[in-house]
């Protein structure tokens, strides 16, 4: 089986782009390819210009990567989990503590993490994530789980690290998600990417056709 | 990497290995064992302790593979510039609390002449540990075939240290001596220098790749089954429960059948035991079938409590859950059941020869009647993880008070379960008093097989199984299955 074939794409430093697909359609594997997870049967992937495979030091010293369904530690705290992440990147205590803050996590800090709901064990996940303040942020389905105010806050802190340079990259199959974090959008289908171009240039299409947003993104999937 | 961050690394590695509550219990037990051991200590003959010792090294050869990745690691470990192999000998590290509190409390207390020889068991104690422990967390990380060389290495110095104790390195733990240092410090070297580098570099790049073909995985006909059967019919049940699925070359599932596999080795297992025995003095055939008796349990009870991982709770309750235990676990008791038969048949056969053997029976019988609920309960109760994506545990499993109190629970229905063998062998030795050890035998294997028929009954057959069942149900999700 194919699970990806032929793609290639190259997002600027400071960019912030979403991969749209339906289930299936290669947005994981496109991913764990570009965290160093899983190496392709032919091609490059390259982050911050090192090649994910042959500098993996370098490439994954710059970027953080949320995956699909995460599994923090269960039998260390919320804290816990953020020093161990910290230690093995070389952060000081101080990365643990903008963590926190920055994902709300203080209520919950001292907690294991076996005992957290679904949704607090993803924003858990996200400050594991982005704990060193990445160049690059690899994000798979990063609003899984959270509730609406959770999710507005994460929507919140994504921008700000995207304004302030982080390159983000989001997979998600909603496209309302992908509206609010990012502003280039590359549909993906069969392995294939099937149309690139921007947040914009997609409404205007759906304005043009007298159609909603999400029925031209079904259009381009099919 | 410096100091405090290894410092770190490895003490929250500890801390998910290990509960407070199960230190606090491991030590209260080797306080208590040490205390006894140095007041029963009136002799220098020490050779009694070698087959303890062997049998330790056994336990810790069955400990492989608790090192293995796991879902976290994954996500969380690999996609930084870490050195992975930092980790892992940092997981390493924090798994020798156990070989060493094990090895430590049957040696410790033993009296040695001057400083040097308490300088030698010192080394001698450090390079066993770590010895074991490198082989465990080394087997963990590699392949089935490779898994078997790292098992076999660790059985080997278990039966030297039983047959032949001054081959073995443990023999400097009793008898410390330069010689012994050496020789222990050289097996730990050599586990070292075969540590699975190449293995933890190749899964920090490629983990997804790596995984997903070479681990069996449950499979998606597996599931559907599973979601479909409620089973229907006891044949359907038998199947689903007797079946693994391999995926091959990444894409071909292929069925490998349990029943087969399990058979096989079942009677490979009964043919070597009976070839041991029979070649063995008659001293040495009891120690033979005990040993035999002993490992056998712990495999099906390991075994068959390990399969708890791949359950799929919104697979398997989404249906009606009562017929779906009902089922399961009456499939589960008759592919046990099939298993012990070999066994069985092994120990009426070498009655003909060494008549307390014949006494095994009742135990390997009560095996099919307890093993397949009771294992899964005390996984349950023990917190064993679920397995997830890439067929990798979620969470490291843990070493708590639970997992502690469900292994004294196992050894005791070992204990409960055997006891007849051993009075067996016992009236064997005690002439005068072997008719009313035989009889004891005979009401004890009684006693045992009508508790464990009532066990069976009341998880299986019975309107008790429902509140059984909904235990387990509660005490899954409370562990984090899905």
């Amino acid at each position: 089986m194919v699970a990806l074939d032929g793609v290639s794409f190259e997002v600027s430093c400071g960019g912030a782009v979403a991969l749209l697909g339906p289930n299936g359609a290669g947005k994981s594997t496109l991913l764990r390819i570009l965290a160093g997870l899983l190496r392709p049967d032919a091609g490059v992937a390259r982050m911050c210009g090192y090649d994910v495979q042959r500098q993996p030091r370098e490439a994954k010293a710059c970027m953080g990567y949320l995956p699909d369904d995460p599994s923090p530690f269960s039998d260390l705290s919320v804290r816990e989990n953020l020093e161990y992440v910290a230690a093995l990147r070389g952060l000081d205590g101080s990365a643990v503590d903008w963590a926190i803050e920055a994902l709300g996590l203080g209520d919950i800090e001292d907690r294991l993490a076996s005992s957290l709901s679904r949704g607090n064990k993803q924003r858990l996940a996200l400050a594991l994530a982005i704990i060193h303040r990445p160049r690059v942020l690899l994000l798979d389905e990063p609003l899984n789980y959270l509730d609406i105010p959770a999710q507005e806050s994460v929507i919140k802190l994504l921008r700000e690290m995207n304004a302030a340079g982080t390159t983000i990259l989001v997979s998600t199959h909603i496209m309302s998600i992908a509206e609010r974090l990012a502003r280039e959008v590359l549909v993906t289908n069969r392995g294939r990417i099937v149309w690139r171009g921007t947040v914009e240039e997609l409404k205007a299409a759906a304005r043009d056709a007298g159609e909603r947003i999400e029925d031209v993104v079904a259009r381009l999937m099919r | 990497m410096n100091a405090r961050r290894l410092w770190k690394i490895f003490r929250l590695n500890f801390k998910m290995m290990y509960s407070r509550w199960f230190l606090a219990f491991i030590a209260f037990y080797f306080a208590v064992y040490f205390m006894a051991s140095v007041s029963a200590m009136r002799t220098e003959d020490y050779a009694p302790l070698f087959p303890y010792l062997g049998v330790l090294a056994l336990l810790l050869a069955s400990g492989g593979g608790s090192l293995r990745v796991v879902k976290s690691e994954v996500d969380f470990v690999f996609s930084t510039p870490v050195n992975p192999l930092v980790v892992y000998i940092a997981k390493t590290a924090a798994s020798t609390v156990l070989p060493l509190l094990l090895l430590g409390a049957f040696t410790v207390y033993l009296p040695r002449p001057d400083v040097i020889s308490h300088v030698e068991y010192a080394a001698s104690l450090i390079f066993n540990t770590a010895f074991f422990a490198l082989t465990a967390g080394a087997s963990s990380l590699v392949s089935i075939r490779r898994w078997i060389l790292y098992a076999v290495s660790q059985m080997a110095v278990a039966a030297v240290t039983i047959v032949k104790p001054e081959l073995s390195p443990l023999y400097g733990l009793v008898y410390p001596s330069p010689f012994y240092v050496a020789y222990s410090g050289a097996l730990a070297a050599l586990m070292y220098a075969f540590f699975p580098r190449k293995r933890v570099r190749e899964l920090a790049v490629n983990a997804y790749g790596v995984l997903a073909v070479a681990v069996p995985r449950v499979s998606e006909p597996e599931e559907r089954a599973a979601a479909r059967a409620q089973f229907g019919t006891p044949w359907r049940a038998v199947w689903v429960t007797s079946s693994t699925y391999y995926r091959r070359r990444g894409e071909m599932f292929i069925r490998a059948s349990t029943l087969k596999t399990g058979l096989v080795i079942s009677l490979v297992a009964a043919a070597a035991g009976y070839a041991a025995a029979r070649l063995s003095p008659p001293d040495l055939a009891e120690v033979v079938l005990a040993l035999q008796s002993f490992l056998a349990f712990f495999m099906f009870f390991g075994i068959a409590a390990n399969t708890i991982e791949r359950e799929r709770l919104w697979l398997s309750l989404s249906g009606d859950a009562d017929m779906y235990f009902r089922c399961r676990m009456l499939a589960r008791s008759a592919l046990t059941a099939v298993f012990v038969t070999p066994l069985a048949a092994e120990a009426a056969a070498l009655a003909l020869h060494f008549p307390p053997a014949l006494h095994l029976i009742p135990g390997l019988a009560s095996i099919p009647l307890v093993v397949p609920a009771a294992s899964w309960l005390a996984a349950a109760y023990a917190g064993l993880p679920q397995m997830r994506e890439l067929d990798l545990l979620q969470s490291p499993p843990r070493m708590s008070h639970r997992s502690y109190l469900a292994m004294l629970l196992v050894m005791a229905y070992y204990l409960f379960a055997f006891a007849p063998y051993y009075m067996a062998v016992a009236a064997s030795y005690i002439g005068d008093l072997s008719h009313l050890l035989y009889a004891a035998a005979r009401a004890w294997s009684a006693v045992l097989l009508s508790l464990s028929a009532l066990f069976f009954y009341a998880t299986t057959l019975s309107r008790w199984r429902r509140t059984v069942w909904s235990w387990f149900v509660n005490k899954l999700s409370e562990n984090g299955y899905v």
